[in-house]
C-alpha cells in the first residue's frame, strides 16, 4: 500500500500544472460552498431574529376575529381597554414586556402628490421600545415620546413620498367606526431598519394621537410579547394558562413563527435551493476530477500495461488511481477551505453590499441589503470531507477503465 | 307721511313673515333631495372617466349596473381590458369575479372602502343609496349659485357614528331639488372630495343627476368623470340579477 501511496504522489508531483488547475476547480467549488452556504445560513437566523426583533414580537395577543381578518388590518375586531389592562398584569406575571398595537391601512401623500398606501402603527412609544428595535434604528429625527403629535417613517418611504424630517404628510385613513379620517401629520422621524417588509410598509404614531383621531375608544388591535429569555416558552404556556383563568377566552395567542410563516414556507423552498447550489458544486468537482484522471489513464495506458506485465495486481493499479484523486482531493480541499474561511471572515465583519443589485426588489429574506456570513465550522468540515470523497468517488470509473485493456494492446498503444 | 311709514313697515314685517313661514326646513330639503335621489331600483349603462396626475392620460371604463335599495348592486365592466370583471354587492358582502377567474370570490367588509377600479369613488360610494335624512343633521349656510342654479347651501353634521363622512356640504338647487355639489370632509375637518354635477334629466317626474365630476382634493389633477346612460329608475329588477350563479355565469 505504501508504495501504491508513493506512486500516486509520485504521479501527482509528475503532472504539477495538472494537478494546480483541477485543484483550484475543486477549491474554487468548495470556497463557494462554504460562502454561500455560511450567508444562507445568516440569511436565515436574521430574517427570524428581524420577525421577532421588527414585526411580531416572541408572539401576539388578538382577537380571534382579528386573527381571521389579520391582513385586512380591521380596527373594530380588537382587544377593550379593561383587557389591555389584564393583559399587562399577565406580562408582569410571567416577566415579559408587552406592547399594544393597532395598525391601521392609510394613504399617504406629500405636498398633494400621488397618495401611497402604507400601514400605519399606532403605538405606546416607551412599551414598544421593550418589545420591538424600531428606537434602536432611528437615522434622523427623534423616536416618538408618548405625546408626540408626529410620525415616524422609515427611510424607504422617505424616498418614496420623497419628504424628509419636518415636513408634513397628509395620512387619510379610516377610524373605528368607517368614518374618514384625514391628518396633516409632522415627520419627526426616520428610520431605518433591516426587515424590508417593515421599513416599506410600516409607519408609526403614537396611540395617545391615534385615540385622539381615530375613535379607537381604548381599544388595541393586538399585544405582543417579549419574552426575557428570547424563547416563547415558558411565557407562552403561562400566558395561555393566565387568559383562560382571567376568562378572556375572546383572545388567542400567535407565536412569530406562525405568525411569520409565509416567511417560514419560504426558508423552506430555500434550503431546496441551497441543496441545487451543493449538487452544482459537485457537478465542478466531478467534471474537474474526471477529466484529470481520465487524461492520466490515457496517458499512462502503456505504463499501465507494461506494470500490469510485470506482475502488479489490477486492484493495485486501481487503487494508485484512486489516491491519486484523493490527493487532488485534499489539495483542493484544503486550498478550497482557506479561501472559504477568508471570504467568510471578511463577510462576517463587513457584510457585502447588494443594494445596487436588490433595491426595491423582494427578495425574499426579511434581512437588509448588506449580507453578512455566519461562521458554520461544520459546514468547512463537511465541504472538505465532501471535497475528497468527491473526488474518490468520480475516479473509480477512469481508474477501472485503465486496467479493462489486454495487457498486449495496452503496451503497443499509441 | 306717518300712513306711509306704517304701510312700509307692514310690508316688511309680512314679506318677513312669509320667508319664515313658507320657508323650507333643512329636512325638507333634504327629504326633497332625497325623493330625487334615492330609488327603489336602477339600471344603467356607465362610463367613468379617470384622470390621475397631471402626466397620466384619462382612463376609460365603462359598466353595466344595476341596484336595488341599499344592499344589493351588480356592476359588470365591458370596455376592453376589464371586460367580464363583475362585482356583486350584497348588504356588507363584497364578491367580485374577475375576467379569467371561474369563481367568484368574497371580499372582506372593508375591502368596500377602498377605490373602485382606481377612480375617487370607493365601491361603497358607488352603491350608496341611502338617505341623506337619516345620516345627517341639517343646518342652512346660506344660498349660492352653482353651475347657473340658485342653491340652498346646507351644512350636514352626522347624526349616527357608523358613518362615512363625518360632514359633507351641499349645495341643493332650489327648483330641482338636486345635490348640485357636494363637498365631503373627513371627521378632522379636512376636506377630501368635491362632487359637481354637470347633467341633470328628468326621469318619472324626478330630476336625477346623470352626470357628475368627483375631484379628489388631496391629490394634484385627480377626478372621476361619472356618467350615466339609458338608466331606467324604480323598474321592476329579477332577483336572479344579484345572485352568485349571474356573478359566476
Amino acid at each position: 500500500m505504501r508504495n501504491i501511496i508513493i506512486l500516486a504522489f509520485k504521479n501527482l508531483a509528475r503532472h504539477k500544472k495538472r494537478t494546480i488547475i483541477t485543484s483550484v476547480a475543486i477549491s474554487f467549488g468548495i470556497m463557494l460552498l462554504i460562502w454561500i452556504h455560511g450567508m444562507l445560513k445568516w440569511a436565515d437566523n436574521e430574517s427570524q431574529r428581524n420577525l421577532k426583533r421588527y414585526e411580531f414580537g416572541n408572539f401576539t395577543i388578538s382577537t380571534k376575529a382579528y386573527k381571521e381578518d389579520r391582513d385586512s388590518f380591521p380596527v373594530d375586531m380588537v382587544i377593550n381597554g379593561s383587557e389591555i389592562q389584564k393583559i399587562f398584569r399577565i406580562a408582569e406575571k410571567t416577566g415579559s414586556y408587552a406592547s399594544p398595537r393597532t395598525g391601521f391601512k392609510s394613504m399617504m401623500s406629500y405636498k398633494r402628490g400621488f397618495g401611497l398606501p402604507y400601514i400605519v402603527f399606532a403605538i405606546d412609544p416607551e412599551k414598544d421600545a421593550q418589545v420591538f428595535n424600531i428606537k434602536e434604528k432611528i437615522m434622523d429625527g427623534q423616536y416618538l415620546d408618548k405625546n408626540s403629535e408626529g410620525i415616524l417613517i422609515s427611510a424607504h418611504c422617505r424616498k418614496e413620498l420623497g419628504a424628509g424630517l419636518g415636513d408634513y404628510l397628509v395620512m387619510e385613513t379610516r377610524t373605528k367606526y368607517d368614518t374618514f379620517q384625514a391628518l396633516t401629520i409632522k415627520v419627526v422621524g426616520i428610520y431605518d431598519c433591516p426587515d424590508p417588509v417593515v421599513n416599506r410598509n410600516h409607519l408609526f404614531i403614537t396611540r395617545n394621537m391615534a385615540e385622539k383621531n381615530l375613535q379607537l375608544e381604548g381599544t388595541a388591535a393586538e399585544i405582543a410579547f417579549r419574552t426575557k429569555n428570547g424563547n416563547n416558552e415558558p411565557a407562552l404556556s403561562l400566558v395561555k394558562e393566565s387568559l383562560s383563568s382571567a376568562g378572556l377566552t375572546g383572545l388567542t395567542t400567535e407565536t412569530w413563527q406562525e405568525l411569520g410563516s409565509d416567511y417560514l414556507t419560504l426558508s423552506q423552498t430555500k434550503k431546496g435551493g441551497s441543496t441545487m447550489i451543493i449538487f452544482f458544486i459537485f457537478i465542478i468537482v466531478a467534471v474537474g476530477i474526471i477529466n484529470t484522471m481520465l487524461m492520466a489513464v490515457f496517458e499512462r495506458i502503456r505504463e499501465i500495461g507494461m506494470l500490469r506485465a510485470l506482475g502488479v495486481r489490477d486492484r493495485d493499479i486501481v487503487s494508485s488511481f484512486i489516491v491519486e484523486a484523493a490527493g487532488i482531493g485534499i489539495l483542493g480541499s484544503l486550498i478550497g477551505l482557506i479561501l472559504g474561511i477568508g471570504v467568510s471572515a471578511y463577510s462576517v465583519y463587513h457584510g457585502l453590499d447588494f443594494t445596487s443589485s436588490f433595491k426595491d426588489m423582494d427578495y425574499g429574506y426579511r434581512t437588509g441589503t448588506i449580507f453578512y456570513n455566519e461562521w458554520n465550522p461544520e459546514m468547512m468540515a463537511m465541504a472538505v470531507i465532501f471535497g475528497i470523497l468527491c473526488s474518490v468517488l468520480v475516479s473509480i470509473i477512469p481508474a477501472r477503465k485503465a486496467v479493462k485493456m489486454e495487457i498486449t494492446d495496452s503496451i503497443r498503444y499509441i | 307721511m306717518k300712513k306711509c311709514i306704517v304701510s312700509l313697515l307692514t310690508i316688511i314685517f309680512v314679506s318677513f313673515l312669509a320667508q319664515n313661514i313658507f320657508a323650507l326646513t333643512p329636512e325638507e330639503i333634504l327629504n326633497k333631495v332625497d325623493d330625487n335621489e334615492v330609488f327603489d331600483t336602477i339600471k344603467y349603462s356607465g362610463v367613468m372617466t379617470i384622470k390621475k396626475g397631471s402626466r397620466r392620460r384619462p382612463r376609460v371604463k365603462t359598466f353595466q349596473a344595476v341596484a336595488r335599495g341599499k344592499d344589493k348592486a351588480y356592476i359588470e365592466f365591458t370596455n376592453p381590458g376589464d371586460r367580464g370583471t363583475k362585482y356583486l354587492k350584497l348588504g356588507d358582502e363584497l364578491w367580485i369575479k374577475g375576467t379569467y377567474a371561474e369563481r367568484a370570490d368574497k371580499i372582506s367588509g372593508h375591502k368596500l372602502r377602498d377605490s373602485m377600479m382606481g377612480s375617487d369613488y370607493s365601491y361603497e360610494d358607488t352603491m350608496d343609496n341611502e338617505k341623506l335624512v337619516d345620516r345627517y343633521k341639517a343646518t342652512i349656510a346660506g344660498a349660492e349659485k352653482v353651475s347657473g342654479h340658485d342653491c340652498y347651501e346646507l351644512d350636514l353634521e352626522a347624526k349616527v357614528k357608523e358613518i362615512t363622512y363625518a360632514r359633507l356640504k351641499i349645495w341643493v338647487d332650489k327648483e330641482q331639488f338636486v345635490a348640485m355639489k357636494i363637498q365631503y370632509f373627513a371627521l378632522s375637518g379636512m376636506l377630501l372630495k368635491e362632487m359637481t354635477v354637470d347633467k341633470v334629466k328628468k326621469i318619472n317626474e324626478r330630476y336625477f343627476p346623470i352626470k357628475v365630476r368627483m375631484v379628489n382634493k388631496q391629490r394634484k389633477d385627480s377626478y372621476t368623470l361619472f356618467e350615466m346612460k339609458s338608466i331606467v329608475l324604480d323598474e321592476p329588477v329579477s332577483e336572479s340579477m344579484f345572485s352568485k350563479q349571474q356573478l359566476e355565469k
